[in-house]
């Protein structure tokens, strides 16, 4: 045994080295817990007096702002999608309208169209994205006062963005769902019991709501560039007191308008006022002229290219785009027959022929006036310049070759193998692809500002102008500022005479108003919210749409025979959206709108 | 042979390496075996030992525990199991050999490590694969390496393992060369493999013609001009003008009918005075279907060729002290077209076969605006130049045993360390190449031609380190003996190529089996368990189990009255286990800094900060309480043997996104802890051996049953009983349930007939899905969908039988599942998807028409979407019960009067194959389809395969 033991000692040698791995490998080489995690002190740093933390949390903010370029049916994300490059499902809003149908015949779009929309099956739902800007914003403004500001300027506007962009998101809600629950500066907690038992506020608590948090803010932001300095502002894009101003003229203008004013569902005050009040139109007109009276907007003499400069005379508030893309958006839009620069050429929208007939006469006069000078066999000579410039009609030059929308033509070739999509209606949507007749290519860089593709345009002074005209022929009929400014849009649109006929009705204005708003404002995420604000849409959208279809005889002539293309479906539950049925589900308080 | 040993580190000079080694070793080796007489039953030993081990131990955890004191759920297969699967991947042998693990592959061939592999055991998912005893790239290892493949079913068998003990564990153990005398043994084997099914597309003027009328479906009663003339169908139909009209069979083109598959093993292994060992040098090569061109000095086909070393060795230091270390490296490399594989099988999948010619008239590459550049799949496979992933692994385990008899007798101290690097490093060597359109004697160009272009670097790149200590007691008292452990192990894996700290397990544990008299028997185990990327307060916790177990053959009344029976024995545990499943450092409320918003009319790019979604504040691990029962009995010397298991699991605190929720709060919801699910079922194997003079033989079958429920899920309210989930079988399907078709107009406009608002009748037509309006609101939404998958439980199983008769062995293998159902959706089944230019097949043929609206199984043509068939529902849920012959073996031994006149003891002939016959449900549908996978996934391989080993 002895003998053994003093053999065996070599083991001891043996394991020590063994020991010291393992003792010295429970040293640690790494930190407990990841420590680059971004923390909320980090952000709002109590010793950073430059704030540029606290400063990129608003930046987020901005980034939440929907860009309109094909945004529907993208998913959740109100940016640009990515899949959109190879989702011809992908379509602007206005394929939801009275305006244009989604060319591509199965893409989810019709659904939306033929089916509605319901609590389990939403349609462009920003509820939980408009709330989650609302909860960034209110960190912000829980959180920014512990960075010891140096810049006292920047202390006071940063604040004030997030206020401004909280108020332009309940703005977002209430459009599309009525009044709903205000939660104030509150961030809560996930198992905040109070978060279950919201309520919704009355539609005229949102309203108020949001237009004190405009007006608190509007004096409290950097001032406004002058048109010269615009153009050289690096904190262009950023809140204004214009762009406050204008935001409260949209808000205030909903507000008046019929679906709201007075509620649609009597007793129920989150879908509108109890009863009318004329003075809501007063309020709505008197906003938009405050943005007017600012003196620093204007209309820009072309249109057409208005939108290839980021600071123009016109811009009020947008979304800035990343100049890092392609405007790709023109492949999108432009007739099958193209393939500018070889890439696919979708022709996703389809503009329908009740949206080409409401484009007047370069005359002034709507094509149903006899005295006009339409001629149907010949339906698009002689129109209102805006035409040409919003749609792509059968023979209208584009990169040096006429459109063929004509059957069996390069762009309606009816041949799945070479057009997988081709229009619905006779037409193709033109807004915002370049129109450069005398270039043979199309080119991502054409339409352009310096390189970057434009922003999308959510107020613009033309806007102003409409809302303006709406607003005071409904408060106090068609006086000569609401002809002036009917007018001055006609006038830059091209119109010759621009002037409109003496002593017009206030019906007869209102009637004018709403059909320049359609076409001016075409494709810029108006018609669809209008329709709906003028609480016209179980009319104009309820009953079929039209397209045209175009014959062309062996000797060349055209001839064109309407055909109808869909009958959507529309209830009036559908003035609002529904309420996820989620949010009904976990919250017996919250009430779903009326019809779901 | 020095220089080529100093040949570098280059992956030749790796290479090179190996060689050299193996020769010094086979020299070495050889010059042993010709001192060494060997006898006839030295090279019988090793399987000799292999079934005395399996006969009186089995793999646990943590070491062996004798058979006759085994309380926990475990099945083991060995060695000579696993070798008759020709499969690169030793998994591929397990299906149906284990009672209570279901095993699936979702696609086969040559491909990244794995091939969809996934498991579960006792029907809960299962995650880890230990090879001897350290969780590591299972892939990293060649069936000849393995000595035992061990199922850890019950709460007993895997309390130990601390965080992660929940959920079954499949534990590997690879060879430690403990039969006596130096043997050499040399593999040589080659096959060819061939696809179980693939998908048989229409000839071009079949597509032609079905598209008509699929464009005259969607048009309704008014009446639209066909898509393809008649003329041209014919066209298609005669081959007449295959560029204009061109009707490729895309499979046939690309693909190959067989690929090759080989693999040369050599091992050598022995046992000498203090001294055993086990090496290992395997080099395996599977080749793809992929057709190739002469005109690529590269190859493009998909090809893994893979060299694996192992080298075992295991010293007595001193008699007392005995050291094992394991080298083990692994060196593959997966090749595959530039473009990569898998695009071309769904580019396979989807294209027609008329869609464009494979060559023009000028040998040029076909095409058209749809099939653009990179699209011709023929140009995919060929001229996308090329890429590969090199895999290497390198491990190092080394093991130390101290007996420790001087401090009391019994006691001993094992002391282990493993490092584990493995590395993915992907080089690409791709271009792209144009196609034209030729028409009217023009050619169109599409895409554009590029020259190669280079890109390379690495992926996945992780090292494993894996410590453990041990203290055990092994000894016997008169009647009493017990065996005892305490362990303290530690797992570190760290992913270098990600940012993440390391991920570290760690588990103290301790385990005691305690035996009266060789009848009763008690054992318990305990585990104080650790996973750091858990809250701090959550990191830790206690499990345990326990069980007790009586030997009745051990008792008089037995062994007297009922002589036959050679082994029973009753057992039972329970106990307490967990599973860790947080996300990274959850418990931390992280910010995010990312690209934010363009300010400036320069637009200046300003970054944006906000909020991540809320910490998983109190998140702990999952637990489960798990009981099992069994029986072993063995009857007339075990020439039966009956192992029956029933076990009751109950999940619980399982990690789920919470259900009231609101999008008012504005920020994702953190994951809580309570999801209940219960499984529960029975595991039985039943085996019969008899030797009658030299005719062996043996049949063995297994089955496993699963159930489960759904114990509490936080579902919200529920309109309808229907659409309640608990109470009901976990991952049950729900949707739908199809009523048949619409056989007519009339029946779709039919005021009574419930339809989809969003898909209203003017969108019907007769030969589209009718579903039942469950709720009866004359409508079908949402509230209609209920429960429409099998509530059976599941089943699987597989036999197991062979014999051997002098010189000849035959084995086969049947495995197959029951209650197994599959969704059968997308643009594979329908025919025309993606707006009409998807591919329809053979199967599409037994459409609805007019003329077969009361038999036809499917709904009519559509090109498309099609909002009312494409819901979830009944109608694409179909049964998909399977059998397979999954493996067969048939070996001949040369008698060794004559292969010793050539010099060598043993020689053996063998040819086996997998995956050879398949039966399945779903045939009933569609037969071009393999019951596991279909669709775009390269498809699971059939092998057949020949061989000869040679043994000194």
């Amino acid at each position: 045994m002895h003998c053994c033991m003093k053999k065996n000692s070599t083991w001891l040698y043996f394991l020590l080295p063994v020991f010291f791995f393992t003792v010295t490998s429970c040293k640690k080489a790494f930190e407990d817990k990841p420590l680059q995690f971004l923390t909320l002190d980090y952000i709002f740093d109590k010793n950073d007096p430059t704030g540029d933390q606290a400063n990129i949390w608003v930046g987020n903010l901005y980034q939440k702002i929907p860009t309109g370029y094909n945004r529907m049916l993208g998913g959740s994300s109100w940016g640009l999608s990515s899949s959109q490059r190879t989702n011809v499902g992908l379509v602007p809003l206005e394929c939801f309208s009275d305006d244009a149908v989604p060319s591509a015949a199965g893409s989810d779009g019709w659904n939306i169209i033929r089916g509605g929309y319901s609590p389990i099956s939403t349609f462009d739902d920003n509820w939980g994205n408009c709330y989650s800007v609302i909860r960034a914003a209110n960190i912000f403004l829980n959180n920014y006062l512990q960075v010891p500001w140096a810049d006292s300027s920047r202390k006071v506007w940063l604040p004030n963005e997030a206020r401004a962009l909280r108020a332009y998101f309940y703005y977002e809600l209430i459009r599309r769902y009525g009044g709903v629950p205000l939660v104030g500066d509150r961030v809560f907690d996930a198992d905040d019991p109070a978060l279950l038992s919201l309520k919704r506020n009355s539609f005229e608590e949102c309203v108020n709501y949001i237009v004190s948090e405009l007006d608190k803010a509007k004096d409290s932001l950097r001032p406004d560039a002058s048109l010269a300095g615009r153009t050289t502002d690096a904190n262009f894009g950023r809140m204004r007191k214009s762009i406050v101003l204008a935001i409260k003229a949209k808000v205030l203008l909903l507000a008046a308008s019929p679906l709201f004013n007075p509620s649609s569902t009597p007793g129920k005050l989150y879908t509108g006022y109890p009863s009318y009040s004329a003075e809501r139109w007063k309020a709505a007109a008197d906003a938009a002229k405050a943005v007017m009276d600012l003196g620093i907007y204007d209309l820009e003499p072309n249109r057409y290219t208005l939108v290839l400069q980021r600071a123009n005379k016109e811009h009020i508030f947008f979304r800035m785009s990343d100049p890092r893309n392609d405007n790709i958006y023109g492949y999108y839009m432009s007739p099958p027959g193209y393939k500018p620069a070889n890439r696919n050429s979708d022709g996703r929208v389809s503009p329908t022929q009740e949206f080409v007939d409401a484009f007047p006469m370069k005359n002034g006069k709507p094509i149903t006036d006899p005295t006009s000078g339409y001629d149907p066999s010949n339906p698009y000579a002689g129109r209102d310049p805006r035409l040409e410039q919003t749609v792509f009609y059968n023979g209208a030059k584009w990169l040096q070759r006429p459109i063929e929308i004509f059957e069996g033509g390069k762009d309606k070739p009816n041949d799945a193998t070479i057009a997988p999509v081709q229009t619905q209606t006779g037409y193709y949507a033109k807004k915002f692809c370049g129109n450069d007749s005398s270039n043979a290519n199309y080119s991502t860089t054409f339409i352009r500002d310096g390189g970057f593709i434009p922003p999308w345009c959510i107020i613009r002074y033309a806007d102003i102008l409409l809302m303006y005209a709406e607003a005071k022929n409904e408060f106090s009929g068609p006086d000569a500022s609401v002809y002036a400014a009917i007018e001055k849009i006609r006038q830059r649109g091209g119109l010759t005479p621009y002037t409109l006929p003496s002593g017009l009705s206030q019906s007869q204005m209102r009637d004018l108003v709403r059909n320049e708003r359609r076409i001016e404002l075409a494709f810029e995420e108006q018609r669809f919210w209008d329709i709906r604000r003028w609480k016209i849409a179980k009319s104009v959208y309820g009953t079929a749409l039209h397209g045209v279809t175009i014959n062309r005889n062996s000797s060349g002539g055209l001839s064109y025979s309407p055909k109808a293309v869909t009958t959507p479906y529309f209830t009036d539950a559908m003035y609002l959206f529904p309420i996820a049925v989620k949010e009904t589900q976990v919250n017996p308080g919250m009430e779903q709108n009326p019809g779901y | 042979m020095k220089k080529k040993l100093t040949a570098g580190i280059s992956a030749s000079g790796f290479l090179a390496n190996l060689v050299a080694v193996t020769a010094m070793l086979l020299v070495f080796s050889s010059a042993r075996a010709q001192v060494v007489d060997t006898t006839k039953a030295d090279q019988n030993l090793a399987a000799v030992i292999e079934m005395s081990k399996a006969t009186t131990t089995a793999p646990v955890l943590y070491g062996e525990q004798s058979k006759s004191r085994l309380l926990q759920a475990v099945a083991t297969v060995y060695s000579n199991q696993l070798t008759t699967t020709p499969s690169p991947q030793f998994l591929q042998a397990l299906p149906g050999r284990l009672p209570g693990l279901n095993i699936t592959f979702s696609s086969g061939g040559p491909g990244l490590d794995g091939n969809g592999m996934s498991f579960n055991i006792r029907g809960a998912r299962a995650q880890v694969i230990l090879i001897d005893g350290v969780e590591r790239g299972y892939q990293s290892i060649d069936p000849e390496q393995i000595e035992s493949i061990t199922v850890l079913k019950d709460a007993l068998s895997t309390v130990m393992f601390g965080q992660r003990s929940s959920y079954g564990i499949i534990s590997v153990r690879t060879k430690k060369g403990d039969i006596g005398k130096p043997q050499i043994s040399f593999t040589a084997q080659t096959g060819f493999e061939t696809p179980t099914a693939l998908p048989k597309p229409l000839a071009a003027w079949q597509y032609a013609t079905l598209y008509n009328e699929a464009r005259q479906n969607d048009a309704g009663t008014v009446t639209v001009s066909p898509q393809y003339s008649q003329l041209q169908i014919d066209a298609y139909r005669n081959h007449t003008d295959t560029y204009a009209y061109p009707d490729v069979d895309w499979y046939n083109t690309v693909l190959k009918k067989r690929a090759g598959v080989s693999r040369y093993n050599l091992n050598i292994q022995g046992r000498a005075k203090a001294f055993r060992y086990f090496v290992d040098l395997d080099n395996m090569k599977e080749k793809g279907i992929l057709n190739t061109s002469a005109v690529n000095k590269y190859n493009t086909n998909t090809q893994l060729d893979r060299y694996a070393l192992r080298s075992n060795v295991g010293v007595d230091v001193t008699p007392v002290t005995f050291m094992q270390l394991n080298l083990f490296g692994r060196f593959q490399r997966y090749n595959q077209p530039g473009g990569g594989v898998s695009g071309i099988f769904s580019s396979l999948l989807n294209t027609p076969q008329l869609a464009y010619p494979v060559f023009n008239p000028d040998g040029s590459l076909g095409g058209n605006s749809i099939y653009q550049g990179n699209a011709n799949i023929w140009g995919q496979a060929v001229t996308r130049g090329y890429q590969f992933q090199d895999v290497r692994d390198i491990a190092v385990d080394l093991e130390v045993t101290q007996k420790l008899d001087v401090l009391t007798r019994g006691l001993f101290l094992k002391v282990k360390a493993s490092n584990n690097n493995t590395a993915y490093y992907t080089t690409t060597r791709s271009k792209n190449f144009a196609v034209y359109q030729y028409q009217n004697n023009a050619y169109t160009k599409y895409g554009s031609t590029t020259e190669q272009t280079t890109a390379g670097g690495a992926n996945d790149r992780y090292r494993v380190v894996y410590l453990e200590g041990t203290l055990g007691y092994e000894r016997a008292f008169g009647k009493h003996a017990v065996s005892a452990l305490a362990i303290a192990n530690q797992q570190n894996r760290l992913l270098f190529s990600s940012t993440n700290l390391p991920e570290i397990y760690t588990a103290y544990s301790g385990k005691l089996n305690y035996s009266f008299n060789e009848k009763y028997i008690a054992e318990g185990a305990v585990s104080y368990g650790g996973y750091n990327w858990l809250e701090p307060t959550k990191r830790w916790a206690t499990y345990w189990a326990a069980g007790v177990g009586w030997n009745l053959h051990n008792e008089r009344f037995i062994s007297r009255s009922l002589p036959f029976i050679s082994n029973l024995k009753l057992r039972a545990n329970y106990g307490l286990t967990g599973q860790a499943n947080a996300g990274y450092f959850s418990y931390i409320q992280t910010y995010f800094s990312g690209n934010g918003y363009w300010f400036g009319a320069g637009s200046g790019l300003e970054r944006a900060s906000g909020e991540n979604a809320i910490a998983t504040t109190g998140l702990g691990a999952e637990k489960a309480k798990k009981l099992d029962a069994g029986i072993d009995l063995g009857l007339w010397h075990n020439k039966l043997t009956i192992t029956a298991d029933y076990f009751y699991n109950q999940f619980y605190d399982l990690v789920a996104a919470p259900t009231l929720t609101t999008a008012i709060f504005g920020v994702g919801y953190p994951t809580q802890n309570y999801q209940r699910f219960n499984y529960w079922g029975t595991d039985i194997s039943v085996s019969w051996r008899q030797s009658i003079k030299a005719f062996n033989y043996f049949v063995t079958a297994n089955f496993s049953i699963v159930q489960s429920k759904v114990v509490y899920n936080a579902e919200l309210p529920k309109n309808y009983d229907y659409q309640i989930t608990t109470g009901r079988p976990v991952g049950l399907q729900y949707g739908y349930t199809a009523i048949g078709l619409f056989k007519s107009y009339d029946e779709i406009n039919d005021p009574a007939t419930a339809v989809m608002p969003s898909a209203p009748r003017s969108s019907l037509r007769p030969g589209d899905i009718r579903y039942l309006d469950r709720n009866g609101d004359g409508q079908i939404t949402i509230d209609d969908q209920g429960p429409i998958g099998s509530t059976k439980p599941t089943l699987y199983y597989g036999l197991n039988t062979g014999f051997s008769f002098k010189g000849f062995d035959f084995s086969v293998l049947v495995q197959g599942t029951l209650n197994r159902q599959g969704y059968y959706s997308g643009d594979f089944m329908n025919g025309f998807g993606n707006n009409g230019q998807n591919n329809a097949y053979e199967y599409n043929l037994g459409r609805f028409t007019a003329a077969t609206a009361v038999t036809a199984t499917q709904p009519r043509l559509w090109l498309g979407n099609n909002t009312n068939n494409t819901q979830t529902s009944s109608f694409w849920l179909r049964n998909n019960d399977f059998v397979r012959l999954k493996n067969l073996e048939l070996g001949y031994t040369i008698p060794e009067k004559l292969s010793r006149k050539i010099g060598i003891p043993s020689v053996r002939l063998f040819a086996n194959g997998l995956n050879l016959v398949t039966w399945s449900e779903i045939f009933d549908m569609r037969k071009d389809l393999d019951p596991e996978a279909w669709g775009a996934a390269y498809p699971i391989m059939k092998i057949f395969n020949f061989g000869i080993n040679i043994k000194f």
